[in-house]
């Protein structure tokens, strides 16, 4: 029997060219398919990225101030160990042999807190236990941490996220400074919505485990090294955006991941024959 | 399993299923050792590049659940994406007949 088809003209085609049709009309959903999956691919691989990256800038944008609060009051600080013991302090000094309990003294200036080092030994470590987890500063609005320093001596700072189990102390390194002046000195810890979930992720702390961070302040070098009655001035400060529109780290992240999920629930759906929005308009133009 | 195996594995698994299908579309005979040299390849270099940007801690992060709901929207959103790659890339390399847009 004579293969025959009416095409969009109304002539009748024979074999050849109904052949010759099927062969265009494969080649055309092979072409879709492959831009699909270009598509897909850049969508992974830049999409996603500057997605996230907007997605990190978003409370940025959104704020015309930045509001800080001091952290300085007891509460705000954690009473847990500073290494692997059960000596527990909300701030300490450590020489590497022993931990020394400290005590600052709040609002010596509208500007500093201070520490008058009691630690003896020859390069003191002072430990400041922040009392804030790691879900916390997902669930925050934090966008900034600010650390301001004024000493005599060229100081190092290092902020740790750590769980206790109450067997070891583990830590992860969250954000440090390497040299600070011997002046006054201010930086900002730019939380980053992924730099929050990145540390929930490297900490992993179990249900029991205690978390909080460790603010360390030390000697930049071994003519800067704190030693007893050395004296380090200090201000802690997290910033908020004013913005009653803001959003919390994790709800930026929540939003990115709804978005690009379903963009690439679409692709896949697309990638289908159970729906395939390009094909049934071609359908609905014949 | 440490979170930087997984985040490998994911981008492993969708390079290397998304070059092996776009291989297995082109015109010519489809090997599976070409295939999966391809997608090695793809895989190597998408994992690369992964590894470097915020994507690979976000993937790993829902996958850990710390994303919640949304974080498995997405992750199966790119579960059906790479789902559907690999069963057009096996489809396509034994019987080089797509299954998607045959009427």
């Amino acid at each position: 029997m004579m293969l025959s088809i009416r095409s969009r003209t109304g002539s009748v085609q024979g074999t050849s060219e109904v052949i010759e049709l099927v062969r265009r009309t494969k080649k055309d959903q092979r072409k879709l398919q492959i831009w699909l999956m270009v598509g897909a691919l850049l969508l992974i691989t830049v999409g996603l990225p500057a997605g996230i990256w907007a997605a990190n800038s978003f409370n940025s944008f959104l704020s015309g101030t930045v509001e800080y609060s001091q952290v300085e009051n007891t509460t705000d600080f954690y009473d847990g160990p500073i290494l692997d013991d059960d000596d527990e302090h909300r701030y300490a000094s450590y020489n590497g042999t022993t931990v020394t309990q400290e005590t600052p003294t709040w609002d010596v200036t509208g500007e500093w807190d201070q520490v008058t080092v009691v630690g003896t030994g020859s390069n003191n470590k002072l430990v400041l236990n922040w009392n804030m987890t790691t879900d916390d500063l997902l669930n925050s609005k934090f966008s900034v941490v600010r650390f301001k320093t004024n000493c005599s001596n060229e100081l190092k700072l290092t902020v740790n996220a750590v769980k206790w189990d109450g067997v070891t102390l583990t830590s992860v390194e969250a954000y440090s400074v390497n040299h600070i002046n011997n002046e006054s000195e201010t930086m900002n810890w730019n939380i980053t919505p992924t730099k929050a979930l990145e540390l929930v992720n490297d900490l992993n702390p179990a249900a029991t485990d205690e978390v909080y961070f460790q603010i360390v302040i030390e000697g930049y070098d071994s003519d800067n090294y704190l030693t007893v009655g050395d004296t380090v001035q200090f201000q802690i400060a997290t910033g908020e955006n004013g913005n009653v529109y803001s959003f919390s780290n994790l709800q930026i992240l929540n939003g990115a991941a709804t978005i690009f999920g379903l963009v690439f629930l679409l692709f896949g759906f697309a990638s289908t024959p159970y729906w395939n929005p390009w094909g049934e308009s071609k359908k609905r133009r014949r | 399993m440490s979170a930087l195996i997984i985040g490998f594995l994911i981008i492993f698994l969708i390079f290397g299923a998304g070059a092996a299908f776009l291989y297995s579309s082109g015109s010519g005979a489809v090997s599976l050792t070409r295939v999966a040299t391809v997608g090695s390849t793809g895989g190597i270099l998408g994992s690369i590049t992964m590894v470097f940007t915020d994507t690979w801690k976000f993937l790993t992060a829902a996958l850990y659940g710390h994303l919640g709901l949304y974080g498995w929207i997405l992750v199966i959103g790119v579960g059906l994406c790479v789902g559907v790659w690999i069963y057009n890339a096996i489809t396509d390399a034994s019987n080089n007949k797509p299954i998607a847009f045959v009427k």
